[in-house]
């Protein structure tokens, strides 16, 4: 039997790949244009409800997903949400690459000082408990969109600059790299033309998986009510007003963590997509 | 001959600390390439040839002794000031698969080098229609990326890409090995007709005693980080001096070789790391005396332009004395087979 | 009396894009006591041919026609279980690379002992001496002390002997060598090649090699291979001085040989086609000096050459 595992393995890697890139990516692609369409004018019944139809469950004809204990539309609360949630994460996402990817590059080309101190930092950060930093912050700046993007993005950067640091390492070592240095160019430019676009495939795998990740810690965040105003329908304070009423309404549960589930499942899927597309060509030429 | 060599090593070490201990892949290295001469490095694993070859385009630098080109020294150099050398001397990698971008198009390829020297764009793009020519491939090569070539066009790439800035010397690591052998023999003929037209100066690594002679002028062999023999190609092979050399020649099979005398070293080429006393070769040597283990034996002119590093140089009969023997008929016969309708 | 033969060996991949035939057609016989080498460039199939018969073919690679035997036992449609009863036992291989041929997690008496117990009711003691006998024989000092070793701790050389005592140690009746020599120095290169020239006579070997210069040093008979077809087979020594198909013509005047120093080499122009190419006409026509109308048919083997045009040794009629 053992011996339909070469078999297997060639069947499986070919079958995932596409398919998984696609049907993520449509699902992601669905997410954002909910998003940008209801989810930043959302019906108003996201916010006010009526406290005669407190805590009814999902009818097909009536509210699709429910209502929760002040009367207000699931659906429209969970789509409010949207550009709270997948917004935070999106920043936060796109702070901590946008710091950690030139960092991991310096630290990768320039030997001695000032790879040793990057390094250094980055292991420190990394180090501490960024619950407790976020908390701090927070405590600090107050609660919000914007303060607890960055406080994500600050926490995260030191995760993304060590995978570029150890990528951008071993690109390094290929012979058209030296092939490069040894024509005369410029660090920096080889870097830029080189480096930066083999780059490309962990780039986006990390962008897949940091976003999720950052979605899931704004939820854990706000659930423990560090996150944005108790007002904000984001997920991850739906998700904190459903502890109460889980039992009798378990769908007030249920929808927040659908919706964060969902997105982070598609964005494993494009992640684990990539990688496999990745793996299958060799590099992506 | 008086003339400033093109590139020469004096004395050159190089040393590297790992965890495993102090490795001494170059060891008083000295050697000079003449301007237009093909000049063949030969050596087995532990040799330190691609060592040298990449202290010598200073992508390593020398831990001792000094590097001059064109009489200038070029060992201490670092940074911006290598770009005035970067046009006169490049380099050819073994793989042809990992030496070109894959992301790029030929031509960014092509023009990446003479970007980097400064040309404007007509410039370049002329020069990158006369390299394509120059190596065998058709103009419209620029616009396609690596992927779509095979390995030998892709080396005639990578050769292009060196002679793009118009460079007195390439060196070229492994230029074949990766290649088929019917390739091989196109890629060997391109560097040869390179260097005629443009009076190109090589520096041809190889592992591949045969290629080596077939292509060089002159056959410098390296065992364990250090010179053992420096000859005319055909002087090495039809009468090598040093033992080494004896026994790298009776090794390599070759088709008409098969009758060849019957050499073969014991043991295998050490590691770098923990190296024998007094001469490198002694342990494998099959005629090494006392002296052998103790003193190490210097480079010494042997007259001819050759030089040996050996207490006892010539001992060990020629390998291939029946195949250079003129005055035997079978001499002649094993020269290229003759094939006719 | 043949030991092992390949007849109109047809292998492919039926189920990849354009359903690459590799094998179209081999005919090949192995006589007991003699080394036959298999000689062509990448992409001819010769390594396919090894594998299919060691009966390790990649996923997808399905025997399409024809038949492997070895001394009347058909190898062509067995099963796994069959092989592993084969493979180490009456056959015996190395591959090209003393790296990863050799599981490193197993010291080389654990490797040694395990095929030895596999294919011979021996005790485990038993085993041990077997083992230790096998590596003296192959050259390496002090077996046994040896036994205990862990490849990563041997160098190539020293690997590729324990690669070749592992093909030997049960006594195969044939010996498939995959590129046996192509990782090493020149130096260990040429000791290993003598081990083989001795051992593999001693039953029957098929040497897979794209070195000519190798071929010559040990083979018996060659046979070379390309585009999935033989092109041309005989006795070694009458092949190289004088071949007949403008393939092997072409081999020799591109390879550089230690008395040709003087002359240009000539390569073969063009490339060799790939496995997805139909097979109408020769397939070496497009590189061909001596290509005539008669090549647009695909030559048969005749006479131990597959050309139209056969190159006529020197001095016949």
């Amino acid at each position: 039997m053992t011996h339909m595992l070469p078999r297997l393995r060639v069947w499986t890697q070919r079958m995932t790949g596409d398919w998984m890139i696609w049907s993520g990516g449509i699902v992601l692609a669905i997410l954002a244009l909910l998003t940008i369409t209801l989810g930043l004018n959302p019906p108003a019944s996201a916010q006010t409800g009526s406290l005669l139809l407190r805590f009814q469950p999902p009818a097909p004809g009536g509210y699709l997903l429910g209502t929760d204990q002040l009367g207000r539309s699931m659906l429209a609360r969970v789509l409010a949400g949207a550009p709270w949630s997948l917004g935070i994460a999106l920043v936060a996402t796109t702070i901590a690459l946008a710091i950690g990817t030139p960092i991991g590059l310096i630290a990768a080309w320039v030997p001695g000082w000032p790879r040793r101190i990057i390094r250094m930092l980055v292991d420190t950060v990394i180090a501490f408990p960024s619950l407790v930093i976020a908390v701090t912050v927070i405590a600090l700046l107050g609660r919000g969109f914007w303060p607890l993007a960055m406080v994500l993005g600050l926490a995260t950067w030191p995760i993304a600059a060590r995978v570029v640091y150890a990528e951008a390492m071993g690109i390094m070592k290929r012979d058209y790299v030296r092939a490069a240095v040894l024509a005369g160019v410029s660090g920096p430019l080889v870097v830029l033309a080189h480096v930066l676009p083999a780059l490309r495939p962990t780039l986006m795998t990390m962008f897949a998986f940091t976003f999720a990740d950052m979605l899931i810690a704004e939820s854990a965040l706000s659930f423990l009510g560090l996150g944005v105003p108790l007002s904000a329908p984001s997920w991850g304070n739906m998700l904190s007003d459903s502890r109460e009423y889980m039992i009798n309404a378990p769908w007030m549960l249920f929808v927040p963590a659908g919706a964060i589930v969902l997105a982070v499942v598609a964005l494993n899927l494009v992640g684990d997509g990539v990688t496999a597309r990745v793996r299958r060509s060799g590099g992506r030429a | 001959m008086t003339a400033t060599p093109l590139m020469e090593a004096r004395n050159l070490s190089v040393r590297f600390a790992t965890p495993r201990g102090l490795v001494h892949a170059l060891d008083d290295v000295s050697l000079k390439v003449h301007r237009g001469e093909t000049v063949g490095l030969v050596g087995e694993s532990g040799s330190g040839k691609s060592t040298l070859a990449l202290t010598m385009m200073r992508a390593i630098e020398p831990s001792g002794g000094s590097l001059l080109f064109d009489g200038t020294d070029v060992g201490a150099l670092r940074g911006k000031a290598l770009k005035p050398l970067r046009k006169r001397l490049q380099m050819v990698f073994q793989d042809p698969y990992s030496s070109l971008d894959p992301r790029m198009s030929i031509a960014r390829i092509l023009a990446e080098p003479l970007h980097a020297q400064g040309w404007d764009k007509p410039r370049i793009n002329a020069r990158i229609a006369e390299l394509l020519d120059a190596v065998g491939l058709p103009a419209d090569a620029a616009s396609r990326k690596p992927a779509q070539f095979s390995g030998g066009q892709r080396q005639r790439i990578a050769i292009a890409r060196a002679i793009a800035p118009g460079p007195e010397m390439v060196v070229a690591d492994e230029p074949v090995s990766a290649l088929d052998v019917s390739i091989q023999a196109q890629i060997v003929n391109l560097m040869q007709d390179l260097s005629a037209q443009t009076n190109l100066a090589w520096l041809v690594i190889a592992h591949d005693l045969p290629l080596v002679h077939q292509i060089a002028d002159r056959i410098i062999v390296l065992y364990l980080g250090r010179v053992v023999e420096e000859a005319p190609a055909a002087d090495l092979i039809a009468t090598p001096l040093h033992p080494y050399t004896a026994g790298l020649v009776a090794a390599t099979p070759t088709v008409d070789n098969a009758g060849r005398a019957r050499l073969v070293l014991k043991g295998e080429p050490p590691s770098p790391i923990d190296r024998p006393t007094g001469c490198p070769f002694h342990p494998r040597c099959p005629v090494a005396e006392a002296r052998c283990a103790t003193d190490r034996p210097a480079l010494t002119d042997a007259g001819d332009g050759r030089h040996v590093a050996c207490h006892y140089p010539g001992i060990v009969p020629p390998p291939l004395s029946r195949l250079f023997t003129k005055h035997t008929p079978e001499g002649e016969d094993h020269a290229r087979p003759q094939c006719t309708r | 009396m043949s030991l092992l033969s390949v007849q109109n060996l047809r292998l492919g991949f039926p189920k990849a894009p354009g359903a690459p035939v590799v094998l179209d057609g081999i005919d090949l016989e192995v006589a007991q006591g003699e080394i036959l080498g298999l000689v062509g460039e990448s992409g001819s199939g010769k390594s396919m041919t090894a594998l299919a018969t060691m009966g390790l073919l990649p996923p997808g690679a399905q025997v399409l026609s024809g038949r492997i035997t070895l001394d009347g036992t058909d190898l062509t449609d067995l099963t796994e279980r069959d092989w592993r009863r084969i493979r180490g036992g009456e056959v015996g291989m190395i591959f090209q690379d003393p790296m990863t041929g050799l599981n490193p997690v197993r010291s080389v008496g654990s490797l040694l002992g395990e095929s030895i117990r596999r294919h011979q009711s021996v005790t485990k003691s038993q085993a041990a001496d077997i083992a230790e006998a096998a590596l003296r024989a192959v050259g390496i000092p002090a077996p046994r002390a040896r036994l205990s070793a862990y490849p990563h701790q041997l160098s190539g050389g020293m690997r590729q002997r324990v690669m070749i005592a592992l093909a030997l140690v049960n006594a195969p009746r044939i010996i498939l060598a995959d590129e046996p020599t192509t990782a090493l120095d020149a130096t260990v290169q040429a000791q290993i090649l003598d081990l083989l020239r001795d051992r593999l006579h001693a039953a029957g070997g098929l040497m897979i090699t794209h070195d000519l210069g190798v071929a010559a040093d040990i083979c018996d008979r060659i046979a070379v291979i390309y585009h999935g077809r033989i092109v041309e087979q005989g006795r070694t020594t009458d092949v190289l001085r004088a071949p007949r198909h403008p393939y092997t013509a072409g081999l020799l005047s591109a390879v550089p040989t230690f008395a040709g120093r003087g002359t240009r080499l000539i390569p073969i122009p063009g490339q060799p086609p790939g496995p997805t190419a139909r097979r109408i006409a020769c397939s070496f026509r497009p590189r061909c000096t001596h290509a005539t109308e008669q090549c647009a048919a695909v030559p048969e083997l005749i006479d131990n050459v597959a050309c139209h045009n056969a190159l006529q040794p020197e001095g016949a009629l």
